[in-house]
């Protein structure tokens, strides 16, 4: 029994730590890995998106349509923010990093000085769980799973759909792509869209169970940051799958075997590690060794 | 016989100095009264201890307000010459310095965090500036130029865990934010567990920023504490509690900075804070017609701010008791305003009186117990009456004779440090 809940403890907090990093970094590496673009404010359109969570469900809203409202003001608000900015600075990623940290910066404090420094906290719902002499919130474990299914439902939208087959186009080349009549622009309005909108879904998810203030995002960014460029940009799916697991599998046991510091500190090391390794990122270096293999 | 008509002395040419130096003299006062009382107020109000800080300003405001009314200080006009800190710790070192050398204040009143408050109160200190820290602290800091508003650990935190040991037994877990004064604070704790016949069961320093806490409320649960003694700091810090209310793992816990400063209470809907033990000063619902009616004239500043923190109180008596000061030394000059402070000003706070003790700096001050009830309401279970701050004065600090300049750790006491574990 002892041993039966020590795995699931640490099964739990596997799950929950995983959840984390993708919900925070799944919208900023479409927009990255698409568009050669770090977009700093991402954690604002996570606080965009818990901000319209929050005034929805304390309008009467149902919760659910909250969560989901936050991640259409969220891609709007991104699409704004494409047209007026980002457009002029694409494949420049210093340039973009300074211009849209700017943007964290309005935002978030546009937010305080409009909003104040908090709003209402929504409550969690699901109640909880016990396994042996822990227990433990079946929201946690509900977000992980949308976190999972936000993935798998990324890569059939890029396998699948004639967006996804333009926008991989786009990504691969997008000279060629647009001899070939896409609409690349298009594209990347579409695809900053969407980056923005899961990252406000993003925000409307985790705010049901944390703090929400103008800096609800900062708390997100660094983790979504090192997890995309963990990750790389070469194959969106992939590259976030292999970031988090393997993120979120260090982090776990470092912070269950040692302290929360220690947790953080081991992350960083072995994002650091991978960095060192595969300069790129893990997409990167994966389709670079089959690009090899193929050549064979 | 003619008499001499020359110049003869008498009394009434004696008038004529005296005329001319009272003429002076009005002059002189006439031209500082246009010149205001300056006080440099550093506050954060953006970034992560935003939302616990802007709350201490409007003390600021309200007190300036009410004696700039009643006709100022000596003649003169309060005026507050106000930074924000953005909640970085560099920043209040520059900002401590612009005040001294451009601005050149009287006063400097700065610092939320125990770190922001060093580098701040450094800077004073370097330059023989009064300075003041107003909020609760880790205590034990006795220098010549620095005042205290807040409770210090042998008011909140000797009381607020032997409350605790009494009421739900002697296993503790202590949950503090890793810095200067969570460290301290649980030093305090293991000090107060030995006093009074606890134990540690478990010690967690959190990283400020951190938000995640699977890993921590596992490791409470497995511990099987009879309570907490929390001590989170900032906005970040606080998702603890809706995250373990979520896990259905909140237990009893005491804490010297939630609810009185961060009115989570207030924040986050039931049941996240049931059963959370407050130590204080203030909150805003603290049960005293004094602390009402103080509620009211803050709000009537400004009706906007959500929540009147113990930090309003605390910025509130600091510029009452430099008021007091400098009417008693009769100028703002710096040693005769010390000589003043501590010379054993008393002034009605809020919640009662408080006395500014000349020996340590620090305020004797009510102290009572709130506690957080099944609705998210605050419920008064003791009365822990007027505590001094004495444990600096049991070390031998008197300032009044001998300046010290430093900070002491409960360590430095050998009745407490026979309580250390490790």
């Amino acid at each position: 029994m002892e041993t039966i809940s020590f795995i699931v403890g640490l099964l739990y907090q596997y799950a929950d730590t995983i959840a984390l990093l993708a919900l925070s970094a799944i919208g900023l590496i479409i927009i990255f890995g698409m568009m050669g673009v770090i977009n700093m404010a991402h954690g604002e359109m996570m606080m965009i998106g818990a901000y319209i969570t929050s005034f929805a469900h304390y309008a009467g809203i149902p919760t659910a349509l909250a969560v989901i409202l936050g991640g259409i003001g969220a891609g709007l608000a991104g699409m704004i923010i494409e047209r007026l900015v980002i457009r002029r600075f694409y494949g420049q990623l210093l340039s973009s990093l300074v211009a849209t940290w700017g943007l964290s910066l309005i935002l978030s404090q546009g937010a305080l000085l409009v909003f104040g420094q908090l709003i209402q906290s929504v409550p969690t719902p699901f109640g909880s769980f016990t396994v042996g002499e822990l227990s433990y919130s079946y929201y946690r474990m509900f977000i992980f799973l949308v976190a999972m299914a936000m993935i798998a439902g990324l890569w059939a939208l890029f396998r699948f759909t004639r967006f996804g087959v333009r926008a991989r186009a786009t990504m691969e080349n997008p000279r060629m792509a647009r001899a070939l009549g896409v609409d690349t622009s298009r594209v990347y309005a579409l695809t900053f869209g969407l980056g923005t909108m899961l990252g406000g879904f993003a925000g409307g998810l985790l705010a049901l169970t944390s703090t929400i203030g103008p800096f609800y995002g900062m708390t997100y960014t660094p983790q979504a940051f090192i997890t995309v460029v963990v990750g790389g940009g070469a194959e969106i799916v992939t590259g976030l799958l292999a970031s988090v697991l393997s993120l979120g599998a260090i982090k776990t046991i470092f912070m269950n075997q040692t302290n929360i510091l220690l947790g953080h500190v081991a992350m960083l090391v072995l994002a650091f590690v991978i960095i060192r390794l595969m300069p790129s990122g893990i997409s990167d270096w994966v389709e670079r060794r089959q690009v090899r293999v193929r050549e064979r | 016989m003619s008499r001499a008509t020359g110049f003869r002395p008498s009394w009434k040419w004696a008038v004529v100095p005296l005329a001319l130096a009272a003429a002076g003299l009005f002059s002189t006062t006439d031209a500082a009264a246009e010149d205001p009382i300056k006080i440099c107020v550093i506050d954060d109000h953006s970034g992560d201890f935003a939302l616990i800080v802007k709350p201490k300003t409007l003390g600021y405001e309200t007190a300036i307000a009410e004696i700039n009314e009643a006709g100022g200080v000596l003649g003169r006009q309060l005026e507050m010459v106000f930074y924000d800190g953005q909640s970085d710790v560099k920043r209040h070192q520059e900002l401590a310095q612009k005040c001294i050398l451009d601005d050149e204040v009287d006063v400097i009143m700065a610092g939320a965090t125990s770190s922001a408050r060093e580098a701040a109160r450094a800077v004073a200190v370097e330059n023989e500036v009064i300075y003041w820290h107003n909020n609760q602290g880790e205590g034990g800091i006795a220098d010549k130029y620095s005042f205290f508003t807040g409770p210090i650990p042998e008011q909140q935190i000797l009381t607020g865990v032997s409350y605790m040991i009494e009421k739900y037994g002697p296993k503790m877990y202590i949950l503090a934010a890793d810095y200067g004064f969570g460290q301290v604070s649980a030093l305090w704790t293991h000090a107060a567990a030995g006093l009074y016949g606890g134990e540690v069961v478990g010690e967690e320093f959190i990283p400020l920023g951190n938000s995640d806490f699977a890993a921590t409320i596992a490791n409470i649960q497995k511990a099987k504490p009879d309570f907490g003694v929390f001590y989170l700091v900032g906005g970040a810090q606080y998702n603890y509690y809706p995250q373990a209310a979520a896990a259905g793992a909140n237990i009893p816990a005491v804490s010297t900075v939630n609810v009185q400063q961060g009115y989570e209470h207030k924040r986050y809907p039931p049941p996240a804070l049931v059963d959370m033990y407050i130590p204080f000063a203030f909150v805003e619902e603290t049960p005293t017609d004094s602390a009402r009616a103080f509620v009211e004239k803050a709000r009537a500043i400004n009706p906007d701010e959500p929540y009147i923190n113990q930090m309003t109180r605390c910025a509130y008596v600091a510029i009452h008791m430099m008021a007091l000061a400098w009417e008693r030394a009769g100028t703002t000059e710096t040693q005769a305003t010390i000589a003043a402070l501590e010379s054993g000003l008393s002034f009605a706070a809020p919640e009662g009186p408080v006395f500014l003790d000349p020996a340590t700096h620090h305020l004797t001050m009510d102290i009572r117990m709130g506690r957080v009830n099944e609705n998210h309401d605050l419920e008064f279970v003791h009365d822990f009456g007027a505590i001094e701050p004495w444990w600096l004065r049991t070390l031998g600090v008197n300032l009044v004779r001998t300046d010290e300049a430093r900070q002491f750790l409960p360590w430095d006491d050998p009745r407490l440090a026979q309580y250390k574990t490790e």
